[in-house]
């Protein structure tokens, strides 16, 4: 009996590691998901939000980055994933769509959040196996482009907050995420 | 320290561009007074070409024409007019060439305009990757077993919002679905950035059966292309069909008549001619191809034949040598008079007087004799000038040349050619006596005597000739004085000159010429 059981166990073993693989791949099908629920939410665009328009400056160095270090990409988009799950957890995000479309879209981020952080896990336990003697995983490069991230966002939310979560502001806000997951939903599948 | 008048220039300037800045910024939401007007807008990818398109949901009167504006959401820029969608019918716009950002997010603004007035307007936003993919047409070949789906994809140089098709379209599949009454397949061709045309096979397919075949691009939403059908038929050969095959095999036949038609006429000499000819083959002129003229008139001689009747009584006389005259010598007659005959002289041709180099000296120095002779004799007679048309030559030193060829010529067994070393004793004629024409002037009595002489008439000056009886031989052209003479018999040669030459007697050379 004790055969027949550890031969299972052997065999569950074996398949561990592709199931850990799959779950990048299922980032990357709820990233596109995500993005399929933010242009939902379009309706006319009406004009008298066009004065609000603001270039929030994404960081187009983080771009250069990921395409050279190709193995921080993973957290990148998790970190991504985390930042715009924390701006539409806030309280004031209400105007913005039905409350029903609107816990779809933050189910949607989290989920996303979970898979990026799984995925970003196993990039590192692969990356540990293959190189024992690497002691800091991440490097200056990846540091800069974290901050960079934060200052991205940062600027999302000041907007909301200077255009005291208006519609208009909200327009604009889901716009420019979307855009952000459409830039890292590219650089995942080049990889 | 500025002036007064420096200052209120600097403060017109900054009033006069506070003035333009608002106009521009003004410019931008001047449609702001309108009505927004709940339309749809999609970009689609037709016939792979970025085309927006708009449906206005209020129908309550149609608008006359469009005008489209858009700006980028990320981007704090004024809105664009774009140059080739400025009050147009159509509700749609081609923006392949002018949205080239696939990251940004458009906001495309379709003012909308009925009459002169503008009444309301719509936008959207607009996501690049949410273009709509239509499939590309698409055509399809039935063969016996297999159909041939062909499409057209555009070419390399392509971009469809800065990058390459395919590089755009990388997760999405191209999907081909055949169709039967009770199955359905789906074909994944791997496209790997397929440019230009491309031809998928559907493959073991069964015979008399109808096949309908749909492309599209598997994406959210997916639009499908109409389905087109074809019936296999178990005679549709793989390769080429029958009319290809007849068309072929016609188009065989058709180049093998031209080849061989080409071959025989140049064999013949129809085409392909060389351009230097002979002049008898110079077929330039195309008018006498039509119109041939005739054969170059070929020079005539004129020979004056001067019959002598001179009658003189026989007395009996000796004359002694009489060889040693150069006067005719009488023939004895039975009735006692001696008939001279006629004495014939070459005129003098009018076309050619110059000598022939080639001519040799005795003939003309023995013409000249013979015409001293005729003049001799014609002084002292009267004369019955009978003009002889001698026969046809091209060259004016022609009769010399054949009479050349006719003495020594081989066919003539038994030819004294020494006569032409001694003109003195006796010279050999050849005369055509179908080219020689005779006019007798008169006497019919002088008939009996007048006698042919070919194109070079030579006089027989000897002793026994002096009846130089010129005989009619044109059997057909030969004007003859008296009919019933015939030609053989015209001649009156004494028995002497039978014996001593043999080339007196009258002999048919062939081919009109009698040798004497």
């Amino acid at each position: 009996m004790t055969l027949k059981y550890l031969w299972l166990v052997a065999l569950v073993a074996l398949y561990i590691s592709p199931i850990q693989s799959q779950n990048c791949v299922y980032l990357d099908h709820t990233i596109l998901e995500n993005m399929k629920l933010l242009s939902s939410i379009r309706t006319t665009f009406p004009l008298r939000c066009l004065k609000d328009i603001t270039d929030f400056e994404f960081p187009q160095e983080i771009l250069l980055y990921v395409q050279h270090v190709k193995k921080d990409i993973k957290a990148v988009t998790y970190h991504i994933s985390s930042l715009a799950l924390i701006i539409f957890s806030l309280k004031d995000s209400i105007s913005l769509a039905t409350e029903e479309r609107l816990e779809r879209i933050r189910s949607g981020l989290f989920k996303q959040v979970q898979q990026a952080r799984e995925c970003m896990v196993d990039e590192e336990n692969k990356n540990t196996e293959e190189d024992s003697t690497s002691q800091h995983p991440h490097s200056e490069g990846f540091k800069a482009v974290y901050l960079e991230l934060n200052k991205y966002f940062f600027r999302i939310r000041k907007f909301l907050v200077n255009k005291k979560y208006s519609f208009c502001a909200w327009k604009i806000v889901v716009v420019e995420i979307r855009r952000c997951f459409s830039i890292f939903y590219k650089l995942l599948n080049m990889n | 320290m500025p002036s007064k008048g420096t200052g209120s220039a600097v403060g017109l300037l900054s009033l006069y561009l506070v003035v333009c800045v608002s106009l521009q910024s003004n410019s931008s939401f001047a449609f702001e007074e309108y009505p927004d007007e709940p339309c749809t807008i999609n970009l689609i990818l037709r016939h792979f070409r970025l085309i927006l398109s708009w449906e206005l949901q209020s129908q309550s009167s149609p608008p006359t024409n469009y005008t489209l504006w858009y700006t980028i959401m990320s981007k704090a820029e004024d809105l664009k007019k774009v140059e080739n969608c400025i009050d147009i019918t159509e509700p749609l716009c081609d923006v392949t060439d002018e949205w080239l950002e696939g990251r940004e997010t458009y906001v495309p603004i379709i003012v909308v305009h009925r009459g002169d007035s503008t009444v309301c307007r719509c936008s959207d936003y607009i996501w690049p990757t949410n273009v709509l993919l239509e499939p590309p047409e698409f055509k399809l070949i039935g063969f016996k077993d297999h159909i041939n789906v062909m499409m057209e994809f555009p070419p390399a140089t392509y971009k469809l919002f800065g990058e390459s098709l395919w590089k755009r379209l990388e997760s999405t599949s191209f999907v081909i679905e055949e169709q039967t009454e009770d199955s359905i397949r789906v074909h994944k061709p791997q496209m790997n950035n397929v440019t230009g045309n491309f031809t998928y096979v559907l493959r073991d397919l069964l015979p008399k059966t109808n096949y309908c075949v749909s492309v599209y691009f598997d994406d959210t939403p997916v639009i499908k292309s109409p389905l087109k059908c074809t019936v296999l038929q178990p005679d549709q050969e793989s390769g080429l069909s029958e009319s290809a095959k007849v068309g072929i095999f016609i188009g065989c036949l058709i180049v093998m008549a031209f080849v061989s038609t080409v071959i025989m006429l140049k064999q013949i000499g129809y085409i392909c001619l060389k351009d230097k000819f002979p002049n008898a083959l110079n077929f330039h002129h195309f008018l006498t191809w039509i119109f041939p003229e005739w054969p170059p008139s070929e020079a005539i001689d004129w020979l004056e034949v001067i019959p002598k009747n001179t009658k003189k009584r026989l007395w009996n006389y000796d004359y002694g040598d009489g060889s040693d005259s150069d006067e005719e010598v009488p023939k004895t007659s039975v009735t006692g008079y001696t008939m001279h005959g006629l004495m014939g002289k070459p005129l003098p041709q009018t076309s050619d007087d110059s000598p022939n180099p080639e001519e040799p000296p005795h003939e003309e120095d023995s013409g000249a004799e013979e015409s001293d002779e005729a003049r001799a004799g014609a002084g002292a007679e009267p004369q019955l000038p009978t003009e002889v048309k001698a026969g046809p030559t091209e060259d004016p030193s022609g009769p010399y040349e054949r009479r050349k060829s006719v003495l020594k010529d081989d066919s003539f067994p038994g030819e004294d050619n020494s006569s032409m070393d001694a003109p003195g004793d006796r010279v050999i004629f050849n005369v055509n006596l179908n080219s020689v024409f005779l006019r007798a002037l008169h006497d019919e009595d002088a008939s009996e005597t007048i006698s042919l002489t070919e194109d070079t008439v030579l006089l027989d000056e000897g002793p026994h000739r002096t009846e130089s009886d010129l005989q009619i031989a044109g059997r057909d052209r030969t004007q003859l004085p008296d009919p019933s003479f015939s030609s053989q018999g015209l001649w009156t040669e004494d028995e002497s000159s039978e014996k001593t030459d043999t080339s007196d007697s009258d002999t048919d050379a062939g081919d009109g010429y009698i040798m004497r």
